[in-house]
């Protein structure tokens, strides 16, 4: 019994999920001035730490991933319908892949592509190139040694300067949206040259769908 | 002939006016000049009450705190002291009565030695508008003695963290009657108001896509997007008379500082480099605009007409200045500098000369902004382990912690609002 209730708690949660991200799609696109909406479910934050278990990893394997909880159980919803299933297994397989993606680091207030960010936009661009109606998000972000509105700035560079890099290897222009995120949304909260390295980053991520 | 007559009958009319401008001045009990370090020494006796102590013990306390916190006064224990710097030169006297729900405050100043009156004032209210009235009142006892309104019917506005969110939050100068405005679930940073306190325009995420200008109305408690036009915004500036608005627009990874009307119509773009220009703040006047810029390589504070020409650098010293605002009195700009990994804030003069720095320790200073009198500055700091809200005057003096609660930032002070607001 209990289990039963769990499991349709669990359907319901996977509902609203989608709802909720429906939702913001048709914000994001609406040019028009408007009110805002709290939004219904809060934007799960990245988890902030690594586990301390493995500090000898520099790169995290994508912190996102562990906030992406629709595919698997969405089968599940919909055992039906094939088509979506197909269309979801594909964006699955193809969000898994990014969300593999190594992010990339950069030198303190620069933008600059360091060698070992172009090995790794050389694989993100190889997999982009398979998908070429793929749509991601190169998010740029800072260390905390920067104001704010200098970091959103410097945010920006990096993330475009990923951009530009993907754009001339041939990926096209329209599928990379960027966003800076300046320096507040560090992976790291600590406040030394390790952290700082980790936060000094721009990171590839499926689109919100 | 006619034109004599005009001449002198402007004079004449002038010549009457003038005792009247010369007597309003010696109303005035002393001005302070900035970097003035005396303050006039005031008692505030304790108030007469017919039915409430406690709000009577209340608003005594709120109106003496406000009065230390101005800058201009120190209050002490009473009229006579034995020690020689503890008399007061001036105190003030009050009683409250009450009358069905409200009640009404009426209070005197006067001078110590003559018992001269130099104001007497009334006010009514609700007792859970305690706070209101006695910021109100210490405002009217500064304006009297210093010629000038203080920052005690002010507010702060602010990011506040919450939750992987940041919203906004406002409260009073003194870090009371703290209230979250934003609940987007979002992030909200670099709050600015407008010349008439009435709207706080900030830089937000909350629509998706990246960072947009919003614009909150504090009455209807309401935001909109400013500014339609397509790409990411940050950092919103009113100018002083409220008519512009400055703020950083980036296309193509390229931040550069524009301008809008009030309306958020009719952009205009003011820098046109390759570089990063970000954090615009005007003068007084409104004729120009400090910000910072690393097209020399590091981000360093300049000059701009408010037409984006002119553009001069001020700052020669340190790799990192940032965050630059005018004082409203026009003479200096505070700004942040990277020294050993730490924020720290220093003062300039608008001729790039007279650098000094408030303050050099271990902690971090950030986000600097004036007081709307130009006396006092507030920013965020980790000095007590967490971030947090703090208020100094600007010769460094008086350092007051606003916030307690960590995650505090971006703070922005109001203009001075309507009393009972």
């Amino acid at each position: 019994m209990k289990r039963l209730l769990l499991v349709l708690i669990s359907m319901v949660c996977i509902g609203l999920l989608f709802n909720a991200c429906s939702k913001k799609t048709a914000m994001v696109q609406a040019e028009k001035p408007q009110t805002v909406t709290p939004a219904p479910t809060a934007q799960p934050s990245k988890p902030a730490v690594q586990p301390p278990t493995q500090p000898a990893k520099r790169e995290e394997p994508a912190p996102a991933k562990r906030e992406e909880p629709a595919p698997a159980p969405a089968k599940s919803v919909l055992p039906d319908k094939t088509d979506l299933e197909q269309n979801l297994s594909v964006r699955t397989t193809l969000e898994d892949k990014v969300l593999q993606l190594e992010t990339i680091h950069f030198d303190y207030d620069s933008y600059e592509l360091r060698t070992d960010a172009i090995k790794i936009l050389e694989e993100s661009a190889r997999l982009l190139r398979k998908y070429p109606t793929a749509m991601v998000t190169i998010e740029g972000h800072c260390d905390e040694r920067g104001t704010v509105e200098y970091n959103i700035a410097l945010g920006e560079r990096r993330a475009w300067a990923v951009k530009s890099y993907l754009v001339d290897f041939g990926i096209n222009p329209e599928n990379l949206i960027t966003i800076s995120y300046g320096k507040e949304k560090p992976i790291d909260p600590g406040h030394d040259e390790d952290a700082w390295e980790k936060n000094r980053r721009a990171a590839i991520v499926p689109n919100p769908e | 002939m006619i034109q004599f007559r005009k001449i002198y009958s402007l004079l004449l009319i002038m010549t009457s006016i003038f005792p009247i401008i010369l007597m309003a001045q010696t109303d005035v009990f002393l001005k302070i000049q900035s970097g003035e370090t005396r303050r006039i020494n005031i008692a505030v006796e304790e108030f007469s009450t017919n039915r409430n102590p406690e709000l009577a013990k209340d608003l005594h306390q709120i109106i003496i705190d406000d009065l230390n916190n101005s800058g201009f006064l120190a209050v002490v224990d009473s009229a006579i002291s034995d020690s020689a710097n503890q008399i007061a030169e001036v105190y003030v006297t009050g009683e409250i009565t009450h009358k069905s729900s409200r009640f009404r405050f009426e209070f005197n100043l006067l001078e110590a030695v003559t018992n001269r009156k130099l104001l007497t004032k009334s006010f009514r209210a609700f007792p859970f508008a305690v706070r209101a009235l006695a910021h109100t009142a210490a405002d009217e006892i500064v304006y009297q003695l210093c010629g000038d309104y203080g920052i005690a019917c002010t507010k702060i506005a602010f990011v506040m963290e919450q939750k992987g969110s940041k919203e906004l939050a406002i409260m009073d100068y003194d870090g009371q009657r703290l209230r979250v405005l934003t609940r987007t679930n979002s992030l909200n940073l670099m709050p600015c108001w407008s010349d008439d306190g009435q709207f706080l325009l900030f830089t937000t995420y909350a629509w998706g896509g990246g960072p947009l200008l919003g614009k909150y109305t504090l009455k209807d408690k309401n935001m909109f997007r400013f500014v339609d036009n397509p790409g990411t915004f940050t950092a919103p500036a009113y100018s002083p008379d409220g008519k512009k608005v400055a703020f950083v627009l980036t296309q193509n990874g390229n931040s550069d500082i524009y301008i809008a009307n009030r309306d958020g119509e009719d952009l205009q773009r003011l820098t046109n480099n390759p570089g990063i220009d970000t954090g615009p703040s005007w003068s007084p006047n409104g004729r120009e605009i400090v910000f910072s810029s690393d097209r020399s390589g590091s981000p360093q504070i300049y000059i701009m007409d408010a037409e984006g020409g002119n553009v001069r650098r001020l700052t020669y010293e340190y790799n990192y200045n940032s965050s630059a605002k005018w004082s409203p009195k026009g003479d200096r700009i505070v700004f942040v500098t990277l020294k050993s990994n730490r924020f720290q804030l220093c003062l300039i003069d608008i001729t790039g000369e007279n650098l000094t720095c408030l303050t050099d320790d271990l902690a971090s200073y950030e986000s600097p902004a004036w007081s709307p009198d130009g006396n006092h500055l507030v920013f965020t700091s980790n000095r007590g382990g967490k971030w947090d809200i703090y208020s100094i005057l600007r010769d460094g003096s008086l350092l007051r912690r606003l916030t307690f609660s960590g995650g505090n930032t971006g703070p922005s002070w109001s203009p001075r609002l309507k009393p009972f607001d």
